[in-house]
């Protein structure tokens, strides 16, 4: 077991016992005695409690099974539903593929996968907390984590987010089963891997992990080195050689993959990285404001409360030329209630939106693993204060994902608000191509063409089309200037469709070898 | 096993000559994730790459056809 993983005996206070936690190895207090016990007024009323708490839970569950299929794909999600995206791995496109073999190849089917792997999530971070924190507490972030606002919007979407995130909770769940049991060491390899090819950032998990608990090990020992490999030996190996193990399979998987390594190159100058800091950082912030300002207040609130925290056990442990920061950091994380894996996820969620791409949302459904260290703070609060925060957080999350039927507020999600372009046009578009076999799309067309269009498509963007009889799909207006002579088929707000018998385009060719 | 096909790109000839090779493929309007790299031979000085090229989207899964793009 790890020296990091405290002993726990949560007892409630009304009934006059002592609620203490102590670290095993260095007999530590953490700073924080009354964590995770109910106050008396709560323990009063205890089922009610427990009932405000699951009706938000059943209300994150339902939410994330309304209007499905209102939204279009968006190119990312059709890639994904075709099983055709070469720059990820294949696990979390073959839990869509599977459904779509199971129910047929829809929409609903598809998206079915991430709410119902967006359901389990939240029961697996309720057993996760189980591991370390009370029922009251674990019940306080399974209800936050439910209606966390950004899990709720992309737990309806076939994007990847929520099948990683699935793993991403199934590892933690099972890695803290891993320390305390040995029977749970072959789940371990098993999840571990299965997170890795699920998405490609889902090996950060068991990657920093393995560095999180060597670190961990040679921090914590104040022994002599050859005490210290003999403990971490015996202690840690197991868990270290699983995990690194894990990750020998999507490594060649990676090194196999030119589709892996050509997305990195191509995207890793400007959108990967750390270039602009300041204006990612803006970005990131004003994201997650516009879509979840009173979880960012609860989420800033928890962090405050932890440093508070962490200062105070520096205070009291370290002598002055102890407590530099990133020790005193790692050593708060390895004696306080946050276990490692759930202070590296909090970590990794931060960070993927800021260092991927902080201008897509999908990354800000990460950010669920704050409901922890949420859940953490306000289990010290009232409970009817409590309760009235968390109330008032599931109603902006309904605000934002109501079901359009019943409402539809000028808080409600972009992608929610009206029905998407092609699932209502597309029937019609493909019953005016019924007779052409192949069409050439100009503009920029995305993967979700291949999903609503019969035909074949062409990409026309690169494609020299001078003289070229078909038929062409315009997704810009302005294009429809360039070909003379040609039959509309079709026109709408959108895109226009014009058979054409030859363009009056100048060859891309001759216009290159001009230039 | 894909080790072997990516021993190729050891060469920075073929390095050289793979965004080209991807260009030829998008002339003719093909989807790139809808074609996979088979092999890459060295043929008459010229450095070839095989594709095996399959259109797929949700209503059809069109015959393979095999290209090869020389530079």
């Amino acid at each position: 077991m790890l020296m990091m993983f405290n002993f726990k005996c949560h007892k409630s206070q009304v009934a006059g016992r002592r609620s203490c936690h102590m670290s095993q190895v260095t007999g530590h207090r953490t700073c924080d005695l009354r964590l995770a016990t109910c106050d008396k007024s709560c323990d009063m009323r205890h089922v009610t409690c427990d009932a405000f708490l699951y009706i938000l839970i059943l209300l994150g569950i339902s939410l994330r099974f309304i209007d499905l299929s209102v939204p279009d794909f968006a190119t990312d999600e059709a890639q994904f539903a075709l099983f055709a995206s070469a720059a990820q791995p294949p696990a979390g496109m073959w839990l869509f593929w599977l459904s779509q073999a199971v129910f047929g190849q829809t929409i609903l089917a598809t998206r079915a996968v991430s709410a119902l792997l967006g359901i389990l999530t939240i029961l697996l971070i309720y057993l996760s907390s189980r591991t370390f924190l009370n029922k009251e507490a674990s019940l306080i972030i399974a209800a936050i984590a439910s209606v966390f606002p950004p899990h709720v919007i992309f737990s309806r979407l076939a994007y990847l987010s929520s099948p990683l995130i699935f793993a991403w909770a199934l590892l933690l769940f099972v890695f803290l089963k891993a320390q305390k049991n040995p029977r749970w060491l072959v789940p371990l390899f098993l999840s571990s891997v299965f997170a890795t090819f699920v998405k490609t950032q889902g090996l950060l998990l068991p990657l920093l992990l393995i560095i999180g608990i060597l670190i961990n090990c040679i921090i914590q020992s104040k022994k002599t080195s050859t005490a210290l490999l003999r403990y971490c030996a015996k202690s840690q190996l197991s868990i270290i050689s699983v995990l690194f193990f894990s990750l020998i399979p999507i490594t060649f998987y990676i090194l196999t993959s030119p589709g892996i390594l050509a997305t990195l190159s191509l995207y890793g100058g400007n959108m990967y990285g750390i270039s602009g800091f300041l204006e990612r950082i803006k970005t990131l912030l004003l994201l997650w404001w516009n879509l979840t300002p009173l979880f960012c207040f609860l989420i800033f609130l928890s962090i405050f409360s932890s440093l508070r925290c962490m200062f105070t056990f520096i205070r009291k442990n370290f002598s002055e030329k102890q407590s530099y920061c990133a020790t005193a950091l790692l050593r708060y994380f390895a004696n306080s209630q946050f276990p490692l894996p759930v202070f590296l996820l909090i970590l990794i969620s931060f960070s993927t939106g800021l260092l991927l791409g902080p201008s897509h949302e999908y990354y800000a459904a990460d950010l669920v693993f704050f409901s922890i260290p949420i859940g953490i703070y306000l289990a010290k609060w009232p409970s009817l204060w409590r309760n009235a925060v968390l109330l008032l957080a599931a109603s902006t999350t309904f605000l934002l994902a109501s079901p359009r039927n019943i409402l539809i507020t000028p808080y409600t999600h972009y992608l929610f608000k009206e029905e998407g372009y092609w699932n209502t046009h597309a029937e019609k578009i493909n019953e005016v191509l019924k007779n052409e076999d192949r069409i050439i799309v100009l503009g920029s067309p995305g993967h979700h063409i291949r999903w609503y269009l019969n035909p074949e498509v062409l990409v026309g963007k690169d494609m020299d089309i001078y003289n070229r009889t078909g038929t062409f799909l315009l997704l810009d207006k302005n294009e429809t200037a360039k070909f003379t002579g040609a039959e509309t088929m079709y026109e709408d707000e959108k895109l226009t469709i014009i058979k054409s018998q030859n363009t009056n385009l100048k060859s891309q060719k001759i216009l290159k070898s001009k230039s | 096993m894909r080790i072997p096909l990516m021993i190729n790109f050891l060469d920075p000839e073929v390095r050289a000559m793979s965004p080209l090779a991807i260009e030829e493929l998008r002339i003719k309007g093909i989807w790139m994730v809808n074609a996979d790299l088979k092999s890459i031979t060295k043929e008459g000085g010229k450095t070839c790459f095989n594709w095996e090229h399959q259109y797929e989207s949700r209503s059809m899964t069109k015959t393979v056809e095999f290209i090869t793009t020389c530079l």
